[in-house]
Formats: C-alpha cells, sequence, structure tokens
C-alpha cells in the first residue's frame, strides 16, 4: 500500500497536481489496493482539520492582516528608521527590524513577504538596487518561521505528536532568530558599504527615537504579551494568537485609526484563504499517514535507519541532508505534514532532544523556501519586486549562505536552540 | 510552484463567452459571495470565543463548556469553506518544474488533466462525506446538542464548491479568473 501511494503522489505531484489533491489521489490509491473503507477519507480528513492547536494559524495571520490593514507596520518602521536609519545600509535595517516586528506576530514567511514588500520595496527601490532590496525583504520575511510564534512550528508540533510543545519549540527560535537578525544587518552593512549606498535616515536623535518609542511602544506591547503569555503559561498558543487578533484590531480602529470597519471582513477572508493551503495540505495527507501507519512503515523505517546506523548524528547528518534537498523542491508545510510524522519518533528512539530536532527540522525547511531552485520565498518576490529570479539571487545568494551557516551553528551547538526553552521549563 | 491567477489573463466575461459560460460563473460568483460571507462569520465566532474563553477564565473565574467545540466547528468550516477560493486564485501549492519545460498548449492541456483528476477526486470525497454525514446524523455534540455531522457538512460543501471551480477551470482554461 505504501509503494502504490508515494507512488501516485510522486507521478501526480511531478505532473502539476496541486500537492493536496495529489495526496489525495495517493490515499484514494492505497484505499482502493489495500480494501479499506472510503468513509475513512472525508473522516480523517475532517479529524486533522478539527484540531485547537492548528486553530492557531488563521489567527496569527488575522493578526498581520490587521497590522498591515491598520497601518500599524509603519509606526514599528518609524521606529526602527529613528534607531538605525542613518548607519550605512539604514534602509535595510529597517526593514530587517520591522519584519522581525512581522515575524513576532503573523509567524509565516511569504504572508510577510508580501506584507513586507508591499510596504518597504517602494522606498527600498528609491535608494537602493532593485535586487538587493528584493533580497533585504525576503530574508527579513524569511524570520517569520523561526521567530514566535511561527506557523510552520505549530504544524510540525502538531505532526510530531505530544514529544513536543509548541511553547518549546517557540522558545527554541529565539536565539538562532536573533542571530539570523544580527547577521542580515551585519551583511546589510557590508553590502551597502561596497556598493557605495549613501545613508537614508535622519540623522540620529535621542528625543526623535524617543518620540517613536512613545508612538511604537503600544504595537511593540504585544509580541510582549502574547509570546509572554503562552511562554509563562497563561494562555495557550491559539488563545494567544487570538488575544493578538483582538489586540492588533483595537490598535489599528483605535490607536492608528487606519483600519476600517469595512475592511474586516476582507482581512478575515484573506486570512482564512491564506490558512486553507495549509489546511488542505493536512486534510489530505491525514488519510496517507493512515495508510503508513497501517503499514507500520514508521517501525520499519526506524528499522531499517537504525540497522544502517546506531549512532545518533549520523542519523540526524542523514536527516538534516535529506532536508535540504527536500526543501529545495518541496513546499515546506507539505513536508512538515508527510516527514514529521516518520522521522520524530525515529530522532525520539535515538534518544535526540525532540526540541532540538524538531527546531533544525524546521529551520532547515525554512531555509529551503530560500534555496533555488524552488524557493518560493524567492518567487513570491520576483512577484511583488518585478526582477528575474537571476537578479535576485545575485543579491540574495550571502543572506542564504548566511541562513545556512546559522542552521550549522545549532546543529554543531545544541545549546544556542535548546538552552532557553530548558531555561524556561520546556 | 504554481501561481496561475498571478498572469493577469482575461476573465471569460471579458473575451465574450457564451450565455452559458457567463451564467455558470455568474453561480459559481453567487457561491463564492455565499461563502465569503460564512467564512467571516466563521472567523469572528472562532476569534470570539478563543478570546471569550479566555477573559472568562481570568477575570471571572468561568467558562463556557461548549465554547472550545463550536470554535473548532467554526475552525473547520473557515477552512474547508476557503478551500475552494484557493483553487480559484491558484494558490495552492504543486510542482511546475517538470511542466514548465513543456510548450504552453501541452502545459494547459496538462494542468486542466491533472484539474479534471481532481475534481473527479471532490465528487469522490463530496460522496462519501454525504453517507458518513447521514450515519452519524443522529449523534449528538458532547457539549451542544448539534448533530456531530455539522463538521461534515462543511465538508460536503466545500468538496462541492471546489469541484464547481474545478470543473470551470477546466472547461474554460486555468487563466480564466485573470486578475480577480
Amino acid at each position: 500500500m505504501v509503494l502504490v501511494s508515494i507512488g501516485i503522489f510522486f507521478v501526480l505531484a511531478l505532473l502539476g497536481m496541486p500537492l493536496a489533491f495529489a495526496l489525495g489521489f495517493s490515499a484514494l490509491g492505497a484505499f482502493v489496493f489495500g480494501d479499506i473503507e472510503l468513509a475513512l477519507m472525508p473522516q480523517s480528513m475532517m479529524h486533522a482539520v478539527d484540531s485547537f492547536p492548528l486553530m492557531a494559524i488563521p489567527l496569527f495571520m488575522l493578526a498581520g492582516e490587521f497590522m498591515v490593514g491598520g497601518q500599524i507596520m509603519q509606526r514599528v518602521i518609524d521606529f526602527a528608521n529613528a534607531v538605525v536609519g542613518r548607519v550605512q545600509g539604514g534602509l535595510a535595517h529597517v526593514t530587517i527590524l520591522s519584519g522581525l516586528g512581522l515575524a513576532s506576530v503573523t509567524g509565516a514567511a511569504v504572508a510577510g513577504a508580501s506584507a513586507l514588500g508591499t510596504t518597504m520595496m517602494p522606498s527600498l527601490r528609491k535608494h537602493y538596487d532593485n535586487g538587493f532590496g528584493s533580497a533585504v525583504v525576503a530574508s527579513a520575511s524569511n524570520l517569520g518561521p523561526i521567530i514566535p510564534p511561527s506557523a510552520a512550528m505549530i504544524v510540525y508540533a502538531l505532526m510530531a505528536g505530544s514529544s513536543v510543545s509548541v511553547g518549546g519549540l517557540f522558545m527554541a527560535g529565539v536565539v538562532p532568530g536573533i542571530m539570523l537578525t544580527v547577521g542580515m544587518m551585519g551583511l546589510a552593512t557590508w553590502m551597502s558599504y561596497r556598493s557605495g549606498y549613501e545613508p537614508t535616515g535622519e540623522p540620529f536623535c535621542w528625543r526623535n527615537v524617543l518620540r517613536q518609542s512613545r508612538r511604537a511602544g503600544v504595537i511593540l506591547l504585544m509580541p510582549v504579551l502574547v509570546i509572554g503569555g503562552i511562554v509563562g503559561g497563561v494562555f495557550t498558543a491559539t488563545e494567544g494568537a487570538a488575544i493578538a487578533v483582538i489586540y492588533s484590531l483595537l490598535v489599528g480602529l483605535f490607536v492608528t485609526r487606519k483600519l476600517k470597519i469595512a475592511a474586516i471582513p476582507g482581512c478575515m477572508f484573506r486570512a482564512a484563504v491564506t490558512s486553507a493551503v495549509v489546511g488542505a495540505l493536512i486534510a489530505f495527507a491525514k488519510p496517507v499517514t493512515f495508510v503508513f501507519t497501517l503499514d507500520l512503515l514508521p517501525l520499519h523505517l526506524s528499522q531499517l535507519i537504525q540497522g544502517f546506523t546506531a549512532d545518533p548524528m549520523v542519523f540526524l547528518a542523514l536527516v538534516m541532508g535529506m532536508l535540504l534537498v527536500v526543501g529545495m523542491f518541496l513546499e515546506s508545510n507539505a513536508a512538515y505534514i508527510m516527514l514529521a510524522p516518520l522521522f520524530a519518533p525515529i530522532a525520539l528512539a535515538y534518544g535526540i532532544d525532540p526540541l532540538y530536532f524538531g527546531f533544525l527540522f524546521v529551520m532547515n525547511l525554512v531555509v529551503g523556501m530560500m534555496t533555488p531552485p524552488v524557493g518560493v520565498l524567492l518567487f513570491v518576490m520576483c512577484g511583488i519586486s518585478k526582477i528575474s529570479i537571476g537578479e535576485l539571487l545575485k543579491s540574495v545568494w550571502p543572506f542564504i549562505v548566511l541562513q545556512y551557516v546559522v542552521l550549522a551553528l545549532c546543529w554543531f551547538f545544541p545549546d544556542i536552540v535548546t538552552a532557553l526553552p530548558r531555561a524556561l521549563g520546556y | 510552484m504554481s501561481n496561475r491567477v498571478l498572469d493577469g489573463a482575461p476573465a471569460a466575461e471579458a473575451s465574450g463567452a457564451s450565455p452559458l459560460v457567463r451564467r455558470y460563473q455568474q453561480l459559481l460568483k453567487a457561491a463564492d459571495g455565499l461563502s465569503y460571507g460564512l467564512i467571516t462569520l466563521a472567523m469572528t465566532l472562532m476569534t470570539g470565543l478563543v478570546t471569550a474563553q479566555v477573559v472568562l477564565r481570568y477575570f471571572f473565574g468561568d467558562s463556557l463548556d461548549w465554547a472550545d467545540e463550536i470554535s473548532r466547528l467554526a475552525f473547520v468550516w473557515s477552512i474547508f469553506l476557503a478551500l475552494p477560493h484557493g483553487v480559484k486564485k491558484g494558490i495552492h501549492v504543486g510542482i511546475d518544474i517538470l511542466i514548465n519545460q513543456f510548450g504552453a498548449g501541452l502545459r494547459e492541456g496538462l494542468m486542466r488533466l491533472m484539474l479534471a483528476l481532481s475534481g473527479a477526486l471532490m465528487l469522490l470525497v463530496l460522496w462519501q462525506a454525504i453517507l458518513v454525514a447521514q450515519e452519524a446524523w443522529g449523534e449528538m455534540m458532547p457539549t451542544v446538542e448539534l448533530s456531530v455531522s455539522a463538521f461534515y457538512i462543511a465538508v460536503i460543501i466545500s468538496m462541492a464548491h471546489t469541484f464547481l471551480h474545478l470543473a470551470f477551470l477546466v472547461w474554460q482554461g486555468t487563466h480564466v479568473w485573470g486578475d480577480e
């Protein structure tokens, strides 16, 4: 059954069928081949989506929609501009810090690229080469799934089972996220210096920084409140996401006063449709994972790999290598859904820390989103900036290398990932 | 990755489509409009209930027994109802490295074939979901006097609506919605 299922999936996926539907056919083939009741299809699809933790994804998306609709981002941008606008490559730094701010609300790279690209690209284009501006936006957007909250981590935690907590994974992303941010800012400075870009912002002035921090304070408080609440056990990730929605709605309506009541249904609709892309993958993948479980695939795979090596580091290297290749070709959510249920239990059997493994799993695929040939973020940025993939690659490759360097550091020094969640009791 | 909708091709009505095509398109637009309203309602309910639970728990030391179940129901509805809109916008991810190597005609033909097969899958899941919903009709949710079939109704509507969109794309071409 498993071979039939995998065969059907690869043939249909390579012929261009949307991955969610290719998964559905793959399950159908296995059901027919294994003489399994077809009624299990809608049942498992519905049960896959009927999940309280998964609800956090559309809610965080909706908070991001309200942030953009209420022009809340503009205050974050103004604040970042007051702090780092005058340094070499100032506008690039503003973009990276704004990406960090957006990441701490939406938790998704593609939605972040769309929001950040639309907001920042017009200014970036005025001062910098289009390729460099696009590279900075793409890289800053890729902080979305690393900095908490993260839709990718929610999906991974759900697929990996009870061995890993969403809150713990969120905290695992904090230190690598900061390392990435600092690294990106360093790269932006160096690239701006080499290209001879002039400083763009107004001269640094403490009074302006204080004024902008007062304006942005209410917004900067939101991630502290939401993430702090989740990590502190005050509420779950889903409840935190709902608080973020209400918070951003109130800020958009009453603080910035840019969010119009008439725009709210549109924000809700867009958040639902974006989430449905992940939802469809999860729904149609569930009958496939059911077939895998029925055929004891995780057990067979575990025996096969453990027969090959008893060394956890070799296993980790194999998985990392595989994810590197998978991430280059397959959409990351599809990869979490199909591969996390197979490899997370094996990692546990090898005695690998589930938070460490989970974070490396997620980050590997997140970096894959910026790696050619199928780096989805690169294509999104090409669409927003109207540039060719070649032009973008000329500027974006140092940022891609940086992300792989941080990934390698996290791999070889596990404390970077695990120290913070362990200190917080995860 | 597939990004069909961003190509900006003309919509069917702008290209002098037949009355039958225009009528089908009107039907789809009416279904989309109704679905848009239901998605908004489901998202509002979901956000409102989850927030209300936190407020009740921390400020009133109370909770609503049914809030968890109904918020999950609203979530299931919002996701399944939004699925066909993703098909219309062409945002469901796929691998197009191989088919991009083919000529435009062959690529379009192959994409239509894949969408037709997807449509058949929707019909099969629709049929099975109806059977499951019928069977579960008498079974009530633990906290509310509502049949558990309410969850499956979302699947039924989603599959029917998605099928209608897929059929239209197969019939009129994958660029039919253009920038809409």
